[in-house]
């Protein structure tokens, strides 16, 4: 007599109908698994940026970096200059110019690699109009644009270690304020000038990619 | 069936993110701010002060100041000099203060009183002169001190960065002549003899009076004091 014995666990003995449906479980946590790794390793590396991409038979590859160096400002009309710390010391005329030098130090390595520079000043007083440009080696590489435009330099090609300025020129309709000579000075005296913050991104233009950068200068 | 068709879109997504992340991947992107940032503007003051004002300057319009009342009973009490002159002397006080480099001058003018008032009373003109303190402001300074001529007086120097405050001190002095009227007291007669005799003429035989309007009903008497800034200073 032989002995049969079911066992569900079997597959052998597993109908058809009951197999099919536990593949397509394992794939979809496979997929979800990629996907959020890929997306989780894309926001770790997003801010320091360091990579290698192929586009057709073209290679570009290249890290970029950059912090701000020494802040410089002065007064044309007053003959006057300093670093920042004092800043908050100029008292500024109606109409008077005030120019800020911010170095950047900066890393740019590879090929084809254009970057877009761009200057915020979010709290600036209501009135206030000017322009901005970047120098490499007191040459302008981006000619003066508004305060809340961006601009892209030309495209960066090897290694670009080095020093760049970037020149903000405002005018602040710093109106006279009017005291009681035998009081002491009213905080209202001063400005807040918000803070001045510089932008660069990395363009996909120019050679290599579909979109031509614009022209900076 | 059913199953892979729910398990559809699951996919779809998860290749989306996929795909996604893989196109920001290549993308550099940074920010560097400084600290807040602020400046100064620049400050003016100009005010006027008196014993009992003080006049405060919001724009560049002169300032007037006045005396009156007090100072008219303050004269006919002190009483007249050996001239028959009343006179009463007067502080005044302009300060100032500016920044910015803008430099501060101004001019002080003391106007006429009207004639038919107790300052004014005589036509004779106030005088004005600087002193080193309000204290300092007395009839008796009056003489041989620098009279004011009326231009402009040299404030706060252009081209100082920081702010700076100053405070002058002037003196008027206003003097008035009122209606005098003297008169001697004598007397007459004859003797029992028929002799005419005159009483003798001295102090106490001779009166005077000094005739003013009213100190009460005194009006306004204006010091115009007028802020000048410098070429440099665009207000």
């Amino acid at each position: 007599m032989t002995s049969y014995t079911r066992t569900p666990k079997n597959r052998a003995d597993r109908s058809p109908c009951r197999a099919l449906p536990t593949r397509p479980r394992k794939g979809i946590a496979l997929l979800a698994l990629a996907a959020a790794f890929l997306a989780v390793s894309s926001v770790v590396t997003f801010a320091l940026w360091k990579t290698q991409a192929t586009q057709g038979a073209l290679t570009q590859s290249g890290t970029m970096d950059f912090r701000l160096g020494e802040s410089t400002w002065s007064c044309p009309e007053q003959e006057i200059s300093g670093t920042f710390p004092s800043l908050d010391q100029l008292v500024l005329q109606p109409k008077q110019t005030l120019i800020i030098r911010q170095e950047i130090l900066g890393t740019f390595q590879g090929d084809n690699l254009a970057i877009r520079f761009g200057v915020r000043f979010p709290s600036l007083p209501e009135g206030t109009t000017g322009s901005w440009h970047l120098e490499r080696n007191s040459v302008q590489i981006i000619s003066p644009r508004g305060i809340e435009e961006s601009a892209i330099t030309r495209d960066v090609v090897g290694v670009e270690n080095g020093t760049w300025i970037l020149q903000a020129t405002l005018s602040i309709p710093a109106d006279v304020i009017w005291v009681d000579p035998s009081q002491p000075v009213a905080e209202s005296s001063h400005i807040p000038l918000g803070i001045f913050t510089i932008t660069a991104e990395q363009e996909r233009c120019g050679f290599g990619f579909l979109d031509p950068c614009e022209e900076s200068s | 069936m059913k199953r892979l068709l729910l398990a559809a879109p699951v996919v779809l997504l998860a290749v989306v993110l996929a795909l996604g992340s893989t196109t920001t991947f290549a993308l550099w992107s940074t920010a560097v701010s400084t600290p807040p940032l602020e400046v100064q503007r620049v400050v003016i003051g100009f005010s006027v002060s008196t014993t009992h004002e003080t006049k405060v300057a919001n724009s560049m319009k002169p300032l007037e100041t006045t005396f009156g009342l007090e100072e008219a009973d303050m004269m006919l009490t002190t009483g007249p000099n050996d001239q028959g002159v009343f006179t009463v002397a007067v502080p005044l006080s302009v300060s100032m203060t500016t920044s910015g480099g803008c430099g501060i001058d101004y001019k002080v003018t003391p106007s006429n009183p009207d004639p038919a008032s107790v300052l004014g009373h005589g036509g004779i003109p106030p005088i004005i002169f600087p002193v080193s303190t309000p204290q300092e402001c007395t009839i008796e300074a009056a003489k041989g001190a620098n009279l004011h001529s009326g231009g402009v007086v040299a404030g706060i120097g252009h081209g100082q960065p920081v702010q700076d405050t100053r405070t002058d001190h002037w003196c008027i002095v206003y003097q008035a002549k009122g209606q005098n009227y003297i008169n001697t007291a004598t007397a007459v007669g004859r003797t029992q003899t028929g002799e005419l005799i005159t009483s003798p003429a001295d102090a106490q035989s001779s009166w005077s009076a000094h005739l003013f309007p009213d100190p009460w009903v005194e009006p306004s008497t204006v010091v115009t004091t007028t802020p000048i800034f410098d070429s440099g200073c665009p207000i």
